[in-house]
């Protein structure tokens, strides 16, 4: 035997034992029976609420098999205003653990836009930004002509590329995040397109807090959370005290569970309207079609209006299902700080709510 | 409501930090200076520095991402400079690199330092081919996962004492040398378990910042850097050894970490003197 079999025969060895192996991705699966946490939820189980029991067991069998979803975290199943069914794929501390649910906060922001226009801080959705912001205006003269629709459905034309330009707010690289984005240049003409991104939410969010003297969240606490019972989650301002209108809420599934319950049952909780019904009409319209493939775009909410689904939608894989026709809620979230391209995909998620309300009858 | 956090270091423990990492520092050249002062024959060098360039693969498991296995090929720069005499040897060594690495498609990136490594070694016998000795040790690991941990980096630092043997031997005529080496003890710096989601701060002197931040002291306990080399002369007289490593790393506190590290390196020797 020569030397190089003995240096092949010890390199063959050493790297054969040298290999890292992945780690358990989701859990055994043992069944989608919710826990009383005492959050506010009433617990029911499929049967009483007219879900196939063997059907939604077989969904939560697959999405544990699949390996797309290995950054799936949690898959909760509501109906009629009860919790029927949970599971969380990776931890169990997730059911009451607060994680980033990043754009679904949108969402949350066009709710409370709603009611501080009806409760006349806002005059409505055509106010200009110089209406609520008119020192920003002396500096950026040209966005004059925004209004709060524009923002609502981001078609400022604000150069705002949610690639880089959150980054500069995520990094905190100016101490005036509405001058910042107010002295963005214009990358399209003011409402001529739809361009999601990050900094109309945030407009919104200024204006809501120069218009009702309060932050976002402050106010929101005051006007809707509260009265629904959502208290397990934070929000978080900038530094110069603007609370971040396109994400920055951390919650649980089941206490975001509480906003899509609001919004399922026509704004309203425990029989009392809680948005506005106008609004709450206004808020979920297409105002934008095929804004996502399918998808529509309202004030901030996502719907496929073929299928009857409304839906909350955040970076990562954080998404709340509403289909208003069978009082069906579905909830999933996902690692949060994922980028798209790994993250739960929208289609996969679509799937899977379509397959839970096959479930339903 | 929250007002953001940065996630930085405690000014104070950042100036603590720093006061321990300079010590390490000085501890490292006062050892240094104080065995080349001690021995005079360790300032005629019988060699003079060597280069070596390796070929990696680098695996990672960092518990802070969810179980995935990041793993991939880098490129890695040493550079030694042992002085011998006829009973020490003592050797300062230093690297860098960079590894790119995969986990499940999602790609991420490792650099890699080790401004210093000074090792003190004892020759057990006449003929030198076993040595034994003391090594001072500063590294850096320093890590991005872009798409899977969007704003967060990721690091591991040690400045540790450890022990290292050295063996010689021949197997068919080929020479080989045996190194291992461990770390024992020292100082370690992580990330921390959680973060804020929504603010970030990376940027070069934020990594500096957290390269050298929350150092803890610990053992076997806390930490753990290995390395087995073997190297070989193909043939006699080449100025080129060959050499394959197989580098551990953990950290065993939250959040847990596991590299290794496999390497084939060509290591430069320099020019023999012609005796006349």
């Amino acid at each position: 035997m020569n030397k190089l079999h003995y240096i092949s025969i010890l390199l063959t060895a050493l790297l054969w034992s040298a290999c890292l192996k992945e780690g358990v991705f989701k859990k055994p699966y043992v069944g989608f029976a919710p826990i009383p946490l005492g959050d506010g939820w009433t617990i029911s189980t499929p049967k009483a609420e007219q879900l196939d029991s063997l059907a939604l067991d077989q969904v939560f069998r697959d999405v544990y098999a699949d390996d797309a979803t290995w950054m799936m975290k949690s898959l909760l199943v509501f109906r009629n205003g009860k919790l029927v069914a949970e599971s969380y794929l990776k931890d169990e501390a997730d059911r009451t653990t607060r994680a980033a649910v990043w754009s679904c906060t949108k969402q949350v922001t066009g709710i409370i836009t709603g009611i501080a226009i009806d409760q006349g801080y806002i005059g409505g959705v055509k106010d200009s930004i110089g209406k609520h912001l008119p020192d920003y205006l002396d500096r950026h003269p040209d966005k004059k002509g925004i209004t709060l629709e524009h923002l609502l459905t981001m078609s400022s034309g604000l150069a705002f590329y949610n690639g880089k330009a959150p980054d500069v707010l995520r990094q905190h690289k100016t101490d005036n995040s509405i001058d910042f984005i107010l002295g963005l240049d214009q990358a399209d003409p003011i409402g001529t397109r739809f361009h999601y991104n990050d900094g109309d939410p945030h407009l919104v969010s200024a204006i809501v807090q120069r218009a009702t003297g309060f932050p976002l969240d402050a106010y929101g606490k005051k006007v809707l959370f509260d009265r629904i019972g959502f208290t397990n989650y934070e929000w978080v301002r900038y530094s110069d005290g603007v609370t971040i209108g396109a994400f920055g809420i951390l919650t649980t599934p089941r206490e975001l569970a509480k906003i899509g319950a609001c919004v399922l049952d026509s704004g309203r909780y425990q029989g009392q309207q809680v948005i506005p019904l106008s609004w709450w009409h206004e808020m979920l319209s297409a105002h934008v079609e095929n804004a996502h493939d399918d998808a529509a775009f309202g004030y901030y909410w996502w719907s496929i209006p073929a299928k009857d689904w409304y839906f909350m939608w955040g970076h990562g894989g954080q998404y709340v299902f509403l289909q208003p026709s069978k009082r069906l809620m579905v909830v999933a979230t996902s690692l949060p700080q994922v980028e798209d391209d790994f993250a739960l995909w929208y289609e996969d998620i679509v799937r899977i709510a379509e397959q839970v309300s096959a479930a339903a009858q | 409501m929250r007002q953001i956090q940065h996630y930085l270091p405690n000014p104070r423990h950042t100036e603590l930090n720093l006061i321990f990492v300079k010590r390490n520092i000085l501890l490292s050249l006062f050892i240094g200076l104080i065995v080349l002062s001690e021995y005079p024959g360790f300032s005629q060098p019988a060699e003079t520095r060597q280069h070596r360039i390796s070929a990696s693969f680098l695996q990672t498991r960092e518990s802070l991402n969810h179980g995935l296995v990041f793993r991939g090929p880098g490129i890695d720069y040493g550079f030694a400079y042992p002085w011998h005499t006829r009973n020490r040897t003592i050797r300062y060594e230093a690297a860098f690199g960079f590894n790119y690495l995969e986990g499940r498609g999602i790609a991420a990136g490792n650099l890699h330092a080790v401004p210093v490594r000074l090792t003190y070694l004892f020759h057990a016998s006449d003929d030198s081919k076993l040595r034994y000795g003391p090594f001072v040790i500063g590294e850096y690991q320093y890590a991005l996962y872009p798409d899977l941990q969007s704003g967060y980096s990721f690091w591991f630092t040690h400045f540790s004492l450890g022990c290292e043997m050295n063996y010689d031997l021949r197997v068919a005529k080929t020479p080989f040398k045996v190194r291992l080496r461990s770390t024992v003890l020292g100082y370690s710096s992580r990330p921390p378990v959680y973060r804020d989601a929504y603010f970030f701060d990376l940027g070069f002197g934020y990594a500096i910042d957290f390269l050298h931040s929350n150092l803890q002291f610990g053992s076997w306990n806390k930490y753990n850097q290995s390395e087995l080399e073997i190297r070989w002369q193909l043939r006699a007289n080449s100025r080129i050894n060959w050499a394959y490593a197989l580098q551990y790393a953990g950290y065993y506190d939250a959040p847990r970490l596991t590299m290794l590290d496999q390497a084939i390196k060509i290591i430069i020797l320099p020019k023999r003197k012609r005796h006349e």
